[in-house]
């Protein structure tokens, strides 16, 4: 090698590279300090974790905001169904029917309307025994799609509906 | 023989044979799993349904002169009379019990007592709910017990 510094470089001496020289794009590279960093592939695995850590939490909290709808959908069938259960043993769609009601909604903290349905009503209010009816009961969930600190949340209205039929269990003797 | 013993000991393709049996493990617990929360499903909607009979039956043979002596009384022939009209009539059930959705067959009530009482009103029934699996092939039919009682206690006058 010292022999080689000697001889010029046409005559087949190698002269050593200047440093700025050596990149592999040439004169315009990042710096070297930059660069190792750039290519070296120590701690790699680390970041890999990171980013897949921040990947699993960003599709979980997904899932759970999504969790919420069904919720809503099922908070809203048991409403429903505790209300026919009433109006099946009350045999009408009485007051207590309509407090069951309201403690339900402030319960779930729904806000459904309800409807009677299909129903054959005798002597005012009355469903006899073994008529069926049917309770309906509509809501329309807000789901925040997102909340920017700068603006009102982004939202859309999931129309929900739910029926359920009911039997009396009342006997009303009726007079002729 | 050399040639069974040969294919038993070649190990070639051994991942594809292990991953048939993971997807039949997989698809029979599937299987399993869906079957018993359809047996649950089906047996509590029956149940339910059968209480609702049960309950109107003791409520419509139940004696109101009686009632309006402070005495709860009941009819047990009008209570097992209706309790049948309930059946065919509501649940829609043949005269062999059987319960169709559509063409298919969906199950059968075995009805093995019905003690009905005077006094105290009360209707008790006892049965079975048979129905079929997947896994009928092997296990037979599905027969599920029930006993569904309903009490009429209530002397008021509009009381059920």
């Amino acid at each position: 090698m010292k022999a080689a510094k000697d001889i010029s470089a046409d005559a087949g001496g190698a002269k050593q590279m200047n440093s700025k020289h050596r990149g592999i794009r040439g004169r315009n590279s990042p710096p070297l300090l930059f660069q190792k960093l750039l290519f070296s592939r120590k701690g790699s695995s680390y970041f890999d974790l990171m980013i897949k850590t921040l990947v699993v939490i960003t599709l979980m909290a997904t899932v759970m905001s999504f969790l919420s709808i069904f919720t809503t959908y099922l908070n809203l069938n048991h409403v429903c169904r505790r209300v026919v259960r009433v109006v099946e043993l009350e045999g009408q769609v009485s007051d207590k029917a309509y407090d069951v009601f309201y403690r339900l909604k402030q319960q779930t903290g729904l806000s459904p309307e309800m409807t009677v349905e299909d129903v054959q009503y005798c002597d005012g209010q009355k469903i006899q025994l073994r008529n069926t009816f049917t309770v309906m009961m509509e809501y329309s969930h807000p789901f925040t799609i997102f909340t920017p600190s700068f603006a009102p949340p982004v939202q859309i209205n999931i129309p929900m509906k739910v029926s359920i039929t009911g039997m009396s269990e009342k006997y009303w003797k009726l007079s002729e | 023989m050399g040639h069974i013993r040969r294919t038993l000991q070649n190990r070639r393709g051994d991942a594809f044979v292990f991953i048939l049996i993971l997807v039949f493990f997989i698809l029979t617990l599937s299987a399993i799993l869906i079957e018993y929360f359809r047996m649950e499903s089906l047996y509590q909607q029956v149940e339910y349904v059968l209480q609702r009979g049960v309950n109107a039956s003791v409520e419509y043979a139940v004696l109101d002169e009686y009632r309006r002596d402070g005495y709860a009384r009941m009819d047990s022939d009008l209570a097992e009379k209706k309790l049948y009209e309930y059946l065919h009539e509501s649940m829609e059930l043949d005269s062999g019990l059987n319960k169709y959705a559509g063409e298919e067959w969906a199950y059968e009530l075995e009805i093995e007592r019905i003690d009905v009482t005077d006094t105290p009103p009360r209707l008790t029934l006892n049965g079975v709910l048979k129905t079929r699996s997947i896994f009928s092939f092997l296990t037979g039919d599905v027969r599920l017990p029930f006993s569904i009682s309903s009490v009429n206690n209530r002397i008021q006058e509009g009381g059920s």
